[in-house]
């Protein structure tokens, strides 16, 4: 998730927010849910693709 | 995936602790979310018949869970069309912006025309019911050939909302603004995780969104071939969901924040609470879009569409498996019946005061009705049951193995989570009930919670066909 939370650099300039315009609470939050989601999902997938090509 | 993971996570996320909500969200994911899917897939495989004919299985004097576990669903689905309905009738406003500058009156009144309170309950609104006299048919139409012909609407359905949720998200996390919306969905307030509503809410969001205590997954996984693997298959399903619903959440807070930043109003000015969000909010934000805002609209009702469209099949096939088995209707004949009396019931929902009942509704039907059948699943099948022959039953196929701490979490752990929030949930609602007055609460929630138990006994009592479905 992280890679899509940008502001391009014109809206940047005009004073616009960043990603590091979160909390450090709020990004450990983003980190925990996509590592947990997306990881999980990842980490399964590879397990059955796994099995199915052994 | 549906419209609870659109419609429902963001709001119930928000209203309960923002980003501290994902620590009970998960801690109810994996205590409870993915054991019961393992419990409910295992059951469907191994009896290879709907929900009431597994109870039956297990024991004559169980087959009421089952019903009671395809009645909830249906129920749901009643007024869960509705939301399908404004959605579609959205979807043509989307076109020419119909709501203008003023979105919550055009939704209120002109659209919903809604009375002043639910027992008022006015006349039924035309757009609406025709929206809803389309989606009932078009769901009759791809279920009355079976499974079979779901598999191929699916592999449009399913990914096409996905595409377009990224779609949304992309466009909302570039928008001025749109960080604000986010910090706001994700900074955690760690004081509402000693509040037990909390976790109430955080389950019933798991059950709700994952499709558990509905009886679809034992229907559902009744058509798996024999050697499918189970346990990762409920992994992969409950974590995709999850990642479904946490992505919404950017799609919606950033649209959000970027409203905010607009009108120059804090986000707590800002309604998004189910409905408020997606037919006051949203379609606030998109008549701002700077460019294409039309196809954003579209993209946006179109999405929920699709999302919902999955789930009306997997919430109403529970209840047509059930009836086709029992009596030996034809498929036809049983989808025809759950469709005309689904679309009977959606009626309430359709009139000026369906608002408010759709709100009460799924109140307790969600908070009280799922968490319910969901302790009463697992005590039937730990207690008056063998949970070992599940166990062992999914162990044969599966790449991971379950321990006997799955029996441990099915047996004692989820129960007992499950009647502590519950209890708490039932004292709360005694001191600050849901709605006032008591008539209102009695009517939208407690009957049609009693109708439904009474219902899924008369149905078991009901005497069987013995021929075989066709």
């Amino acid at each position: 998730m992280c890679c899509l939370v940008f502001v391009d650099e014109k809206e940047r300039k005009k004073g616009g927010t960043h990603i590091t315009d979160l909390s450090l609470s709020a990004i450990a939050m983003l980190i925990f849910g996509a590592v947990v989601c997306y990881g999980g999902v990842m980490y399964f997938l590879y397990r059955a693709l796994r099995k199915k090509h052994k | 995936m549906g419209l609870g993971n659109v419609w429902r996570f963001p709001y119930i996320a928000y209203s309960n602790g923002g980003g501290a909500f994902l620590i009970p969200y998960f801690v109810a994911l994996f205590t409870a979310g993915i054991p019961m899917l393992i419990l409910e897939f295992s059951v469907g495989h191994w009896s290879r018949q709907g929900a009431p004919e597994s109870f039956r299985k297990i024991g004559k004097k169980w087959e009421w869970v089952g019903w009671w576990s395809a009645l909830v669903p249906f129920a749901i689905v009643t007024y869960y069309i509705v939301i399908m309905a404004w959605c579609f009738s959205y979807l043509i406003y989307s076109i020419d912006l119909r709501w203008g500058m003023n979105a919550e009156s055009f939704f209120l009144t002109d659209f919903l025309n809604i009375t002043n309170s639910p027992l008022h309950i006015g006349g039924i609104q035309i757009p609406v019911l025709l929206s809803l006299l389309v989606l009932w048919f078009l769901v009759f139409i791809i279920l009355y050939k079976g499974v079979g012909r779901i598999g191929k609407v699916v592999m449009i359905t399913v990914p096409l909302p996905w595409i377009l949720l990224a779609i949304l998200t992309i466009r909302g996390v570039t928008l001025p603004g749109a960080i604000e919306g986010i910090s706001y969905y994700l900074t955690p307030n760690f004081s509402k995780l000693s509040d037990l509503n909390v976790w109430l809410a955080a389950y019933a969001q798991v059950f709700f969104s994952v499709g558990i205590a509905q009886g679809i997954m034992i229907t559902y996984a009744s058509h798996l071939k024999k050697k499918s693997d189970i346990s990762n298959n409920a992994f992969i399903i409950a974590l995709a969901d999850s990642g479904t619903s946490f992505l919404a959440g950017f799609a919606v807070f950033s649209i959000i924040g970027y409203l905010a930043m607009s009108q120059g109003v804090s986000i707590e000015h800002l309604g998004i609470a189910g409905p408020q969000l997606a037919f006051i909010t949203y379609p606030t934000a998109i008549s701002l879009f700077p460019i294409a805002t039309t196809v954003f609209g579209i993209f946006f009702y179109l999405a929920l569409l699709t999302f919902g469209i999955d789930s009306a099949f997997s919430m109403i096939e529970p209840m047509t498996t059930g009836i086709r088995h029992k009596w030996g209707f034809t498929k036809q004949k049983a989808t025809a019946i759950i469709c005309l009396l689904g679309f009977i019931a959606s009626l309430l929902f359709t009139t000026g005061s369906g608002l408010y009942w759709l709100d009460i509704v799924d109140y307790f039907i969600s908070n009280f009705g799922l968490v319910l059948v969901g302790l009463v699943e697992c005590l039937v099948l730990a207690w008056g049951f063998r949970i070992s022959v599940f166990r062992e039953n999914a162990n044969k196929t599966s790449d991971i193995l379950i321990g006997h701490w799955w029996d441990v979490l099915i047996k004692y752990v989820v129960p007992s989570i499950l009647t502590v929030l519950l209890l708490a949930a039932v004292y709360e609602n005694i001191l600050r009930p849901y709605i006032q007055p008591w008539s209102v609460l009695i009517l939208g929630g407690i009957l049609p919670c009693a109708t439904i138990c009474a219902a899924s006994f008369l149905l078991m009592k009901k005497k069987e066909k013995k021929e075989e479905p066709t």
